[in-house]
This record gives structure tokens, C-alpha cells and sequence, in this order.
């Protein structure tokens, strides 16, 4: 298949999420102020010179904020879609493989899972962990996989009756040798599609999630309880939600559009790749 | 053979696993016809239900330390845990304290609060008409905004003015139903004046002022749930203007809005449908940040609340009767599917 020229939109996208995350990692040097720093007698200024996004309620540096924050997004993030990957593939490769008792065991687990709403389940899990970084980002992580272990099942279902996996059988191929060689590199394409979907998901569920105050505790920066403390001063300065709010958009918006460009490279004969908005309904 | 309501949820089974089989229980379970179809469906729901409500359970059994220590706090000693878990019945064995609680459940008796000492079912009775109000007004409000948009970008798929739909549409599938909400207000509530931001008179009582009070919260998730079903509704009427019996019915020289709208949209309908209901289970999620941000007091609001005192007894209550609605929706719409395409009652 003759490879498309990338279309200039997600070359933006890419080197959009690509700055965001070096300026989260390299946040010690790029930042122009301590995150948590206080200035209380320049509460809520608009952008100047030296504040080029202005300051929030207490006079801290919004810029800063929003990239220290970028670390907990991206890191957060990076564990949601982390989990979702392990414990979905692993399901569904097993309800897949072996679909007789074991796979409509997994399945049925599935399904019941996947009938409480996500965002539900979500905050449902964090809050009985306890709220936090980790546990919210793992919550979300667990209430997609069911997704992705569906995916994965059919995927592996489909490539399992394929000639050349009957074949390595009929010689001797052991099954995890079979499974991680044949069956998974062509099952997983729509999975990888789908994950970079839930990536975007993940960033929109972690924002919910702090800004209902279930996230990384407050004073530390995070985009979602940033939010929630410029909602807090709507009256007084309604354009505090702007630049939390549209970096989140922005984030989602670039995420999505990679999701779009992969599915358009991954989509094969054996193994289908859903549309991105079939994904993102289950939010 | 893939039918349109796997479709939309990608649910999909066994694509291509083993034809012949997959035909053979088709056909056997598609001989039984609709009324076997129903049955099927509903004895179903019971298993799925009991599982719904055990993970439900389980998901509270996590809370660190038990819900009698998240009760009495850090300083709690063994004796008096020991004591409040006697009064909870949290020293029997899981699976006892499993099905009397269910056993409750069934008879709508979920327990008292821990914080109040009100019956969970007082306060759920309260607070889930408002979640319901909000999620059903949304659903409507898309329905009228998203289904004409969609089949309109679907007739002008080629053109600029499809593709314009589609693209802003793209646009809103990123952008948080939360940060939409807060912009709504800021531009209407706060910089306009036009619409209220807080308050919630109850619809019995002044069904007008409610009317007006809930304009701002149905919005964003009108706005937010139309970007998802424009697509859906397009992609879907886009296969059925595409499809074989379109053309005869157009070779046959019918109106077009005949074609478009009684042949190719009814095509289309078990796809809008299904896309619906999901749509008003996700929605059902997004009122949790909603009613937090415009002080409604709904379900959503009574769970964070819950889990900020960990209010053991009010967090399973509300999670059970947020799943029996999924539950129920799901049933719903497998039921309607089944009557609009035959071929979707086999999966």
C-alpha cells in the first residue's frame, strides 16, 4: 500500500502535542515562575509582559501552572491508556483464543461492565479509592478496557480462522509463540486505533475528574482543578476558564485528529477499524 | 454478516470467525421469530442485572479500611469498628451480606444514608427526576438539532456545505461538555444576563421558572451530543442512500424526499436509535459534572457529595440505580432494534 503524505493537519497536530509534552517534561526550565507561587497583590491580571497568560485568584502565573500541570496530564494519561492496554488486550486475547468457556466467561464480565456509564464507573472507582492521581488515572483506565477487550476479541477471532495461523498450529507452534508472532500484530491494529482515541477521552475524563476534585489535590497544578478554581471567580473574571479550557480542546482536538490519520493507515481486509466517533460514544 | 447495530457500537462478534456456525445459530434463534426474541432478550437481563448489581457491591467492599472506618475516621479503635460493623451487618460472610442487601434492593428498601440517617430511596426519589429531566431534554434538543443536520450533510457529502457540517462537528467531538458549559455561562449568564446560572425550582411547582432554570445545563450536552450523532446519522444515511434499494426506488421516479427520508432514513433508524440511547447513557455521565457546576441537585451531585463524606450506603444506592437505567436503555433499545431490523435479533 503506497503510503499517503501526511496532510497538514496532523503534522500540526503532531508538533502541537509534541511541544506540549517536551514543555511538560522540561517544566523546571521552560516555566517562567514557580507554579505555586503566591503574589497576592496581583490577583486575576490579564496577560502582560511579564505574566504572558496572566495570573489566577491567588497571583499565580497561569502559563506556569498549565505547564506543570501539562505533567500530570500527560503522565495521568499515560497510565489510563497504560492499564486500558494490559488489562484489555490480556482479556480479550484470552476470551479471543480460547472463546469456548473462558471468553464468554470474559465477555459476559464485559458486557456487565460496560453497562454503567463510563463517567460514572469512573468517579464511582476513584472515590472508593480515594481521590488522586494514580487512582483516578487508573480508575479510567479500568472502565475503558472493557472496550478495548471487545476489540480485541474480535480482532483476535477473526485472525485466529486465518490459513497461516491454522497452519503454524497444524506445525507445532506453541500457542504463546502463535498469539504474540501471528495473531496479535493484525488484531491489535484497530485496538492501537481505538487507544489513541481513548487518549484523548482520557485527558477530557481526567479533566472531569479534577475538576470535581477527585484528581491530584489541590494546590498542585492540574488542568481540570485549574478549571474548577477559575469557575470559582466566573463573576469576577469570567476569562479565567480560557486558557485551561482551550488547552484541554486543543490537547483533545490534535489527539483525535492522530487517531483519524492511524485509522486511515490501519484499516485491513481480516480486521476492521471502528470510526472514531464509535469509540467515543461510550463516554 | 455484520448487522447495523454492531455496527455502531463496535461490538461486533465474530466477524468473520466460522461462518457456517454463526448462520446456523442465527437462523435458528431468527426461526423463533420476534415474541422468542423478546423472551430471550429479558431472561437475559436477570443475570445481568444480579452481575451489574455484585460489582456494584464489590466496588464499595474496596473503599480502604471499610466503610466503618471511612465512618468514624483515622482515630477509630478496633472495638468501635467492631461495633459499627456489627450494626451494618459488615461481620457476616460477603456472600450473606451480598443477598440480603439485594434482597432489600429488590423490595426498593437501599439502607439509611450514613451521613443524614434517610433512607437512601427518600433521596433518590429526590434527586433522580432532575438527572432524568436534564438527560431527557438533552436527548430531545439532539434529536431536533443532529438528525436533520446529519442527513443533510449526508445528501451533501461531495459538497462544501456536507463537509463544512462534518468538520465543525470534528470540532465539537474535542471540546469538553464541562469547558463548554463554563463558556455558556460566561456569555450568557454572566456577560448577557439572559439566562440563569443557579437555582432549580422544581418543574411541579413552577414549571416555567424550571423550564428557564435548566436552559444552560441542557445546552452544552445538546451541543456536545449533537457533534457525535450529526456523524453517526450522516455516515449512516450516506450507506443507505448508497444502497441497492435507494436506486430502485429512485429509478422507480419517487420524490426524492420520499426516497430520503421513508426509504433511506428508515435505513438508517436502528443505527440513530442505538446511537440515541448510548448517547443518553453517556449523557447520563456527563450530569454528574454538570449538576456539580450549576448546583443542580441531581444524582450527579448526590454521588460526589457521597464520596466526599464516603457515605457508604448512599454511593452503592445511587451507582445500583444509575446501572439499572443503563440496564434498562440497553434492554429498551436491543427490543426496538430487533422490531425495526430482524437481522440484528440473532446477535
Amino acid at each position: 500500500m503506497p503510503r499517503a503524505r501526511p496532510s497538514a493537519g496532523l503534522i500540526i497536530a503532531l508538533t502541537v502535542l509534541i511541544g506540549l509534552l517536551l514543555a511538560a517534561l522540561l517544566a523546571p526550565w521552560v516555566a517562567p515562575y514557580d507554579p505555586l507561587a503566591q503574589n497576592l497583590d496581583n490577583r486575576l491580571a490579564g496577560p502582560s509582559g511579564a505574566h504572558l497568560l496572566g495570573t489566577d485568584q491567588f497571583g499565580r502565573d497561569v502559563l506556569s501552572r498549565l505547564i506543570w500541570g501539562g505533567r500530570n496530564a500527560f503522565g495521568g494519561v499515560a497510565i489510563a491508556v497504560g492499564v486500558t492496554f494490559v488489562v484489555g488486550v490480556l482479556w480479550g486475547t484470552v476470551a479471543g483464543y480460547w472463546p469456548r468457556y473462558a471468553g464468554t466467561t470474559l465477555m459476559r464480565l464485559a458486557d456487565i461492565m460496560i453497562a454503567f456509564p463510563t463517567m460514572v464507573l469512573a468517579v464511582a472507582i476513584t472515590g472508593s479509592l480515594g481521590a488522586g492521581l494514580v487512582t483516578s488515572m487508573v480508575s479510567i483506565g479500568l472502565v475503558l478496557s472493557p472496550n478495548t477487550a471487545q476489540l480485541t476479541r474480535s480482532g483476535v477471532l477473526a485472525v485466529r480462522q486465518q490459513q497461516f495461523v491454522q497452519s503454524a498450529r497444524l506445525s507445532g507452534v506453541r500457542t504463546p509463540v502463535i498469539l504474540a508472532r501471528h495473531v496479535l500484530p493484525m488484531a491489535l491494529r484497530p485496538v492501537v486505533v481505538q487507544l489513541t482515541i481513548y487518549t484523548g477521552l482520557a485527558f477530557v475524563i481526567q479533566g472531569v475528574l479534577s475538576f470535581l476534585g477527585l484528581g491530584v489535590p489541590k494546590p498542585a497544578p492540574s488542568w481540570g482543578s485549574d478549571l474548577s478554581d477559575a469557575y470559582a471567580q466566573i463573576l469576577s473574571a469570567p476569562a479565567q476558564i480560557v486558557a485551561p479550557g482551550v488547552l484541554l480542546g486543543v490537547v483533545v482536538l490534535c489527539v483525535y485528529r492522530v487517531g483519524d490519520a492511524l485509522r486511515d493507515r490501519m484499516s485491513t481486509g481480516v480486521v476492521r477499524t471502528e470510526r472514531t466517533e464509535d469509540d467515543l460514544i461510550v463516554a | 454478516m455484520r448487522t447495523d447495530t454492531e455496527e455502531v457500537t463496535g461490538l461486533a462478534d465474530e466477524p468473520v470467525a466460522d461462518p457456517p456456525a454463526a448462520n446456523r445459530r442465527r437462523g435458528r434463534f431468527a426461526a423463533g421469530g420476534m415474541p422468542r426474541f423478546v423472551l430471550r432478550r429479558l431472561l437475559l437481563f436477570v443475570p445481568t442485572a444480579v452481575g451489574a448489581g455484585l460489582l456494584t457491591f464489590l466496588l464499595v467492599k474496596i473503599i480502604p479500611g471499610g466503610p466503618a472506618y471511612a465512618r468514624l475516621g483515622e482515630e477509630a479503635t478496633p472495638e468501635a469498628i467492631a461495633v459499627v460493623d456489627k450494626q451494618l451487618g459488615l461481620d457476616r460472610p460477603v456472600v450473606e451480606q451480598f443477598t440480603s442487601w439485594l434482597g432489600r434492593a429488590l423490595t426498593g428498601d437501599l439502607g439509611e444514608s450514613f451521613q443524614t440517617g434517610q433512607p437512601v430511596s427518600n433521596l433518590i426519589a429526590l434527586a433522580l427526576p432532575v438527572t432524568l429531566e436534564l438527560v431527557l431534554l438533552a436527548i430531545i434538543g439532539t434529536i431536533v438539532v443532529a438528525v436533520p443536520l446529519g442527513v443533510y450533510a449526508a445528501k451533501r457529502a461531495g459538497r462544501r456545505s456536507g463537509r463544512w457540517v462534518r468538520t465543525v462537528s470534528g470540532v465539537g467531538l474535542a471540546v469538553p461538555d464541562f469547558f463548554l458549559a463554563l463558556v455558556l455561562i460566561s456569555v450568557f449568564s454572566v456577560g448577557l444576563g439572559l439566562l440563569p446560572r443557579l437555582g432549580y425550582p422544581r418543574f411541579t411547582e413552577d414549571p416555567l421558572g424550571n423550564l428557564y432554570h435548566v436552559v444552560l445545563p441542557v445546552l452544552p450536552m445538546i451541543l456536545g451530543g449533537s457533534a457525535i450523532v450529526i456523524r453517526q446519522v450522516s455516515a449512516a444515511m450516506v450507506d443507505a442512500l448508497a444502497s441497492d434499494h435507494t436506486r430502485t426506488a429512485r429509478a422507480m421516479g419517487l420524490p426524492e424526499r420520499v426516497i430520503t427520508w421513508r426509504y433511506a432514513f428508515r435505513a438508517a433508524l436502528p443505527t440513530v436509535l442505538n446511537v440515541v440511547a448510548l448517547l443518553a447513557l453517556g449523557q447520563l455521565g456527563v450530569t454528574l459534572v454538570l449538576e456539580k457546576i450549576f448546583v443542580l441537585p441531581g444524582m450527579g451531585s448526590a454521588l460526589v457529595n457521597a464520596i466526599g463524606v464516603r457515605d457508604y450506603t448512599l454511593i452503592l444506592g445511587i451507582v445500583l440505580v444509575y446501572v439499572l437505567i443503563a440496564l434498562v436503555v440497553n434492554l429498551v433499545v436491543d427490543i426496538i432494534s430487533g422490531l425495526v431490523s430482524p437481522a440484528s435479533r440473532g446477535a
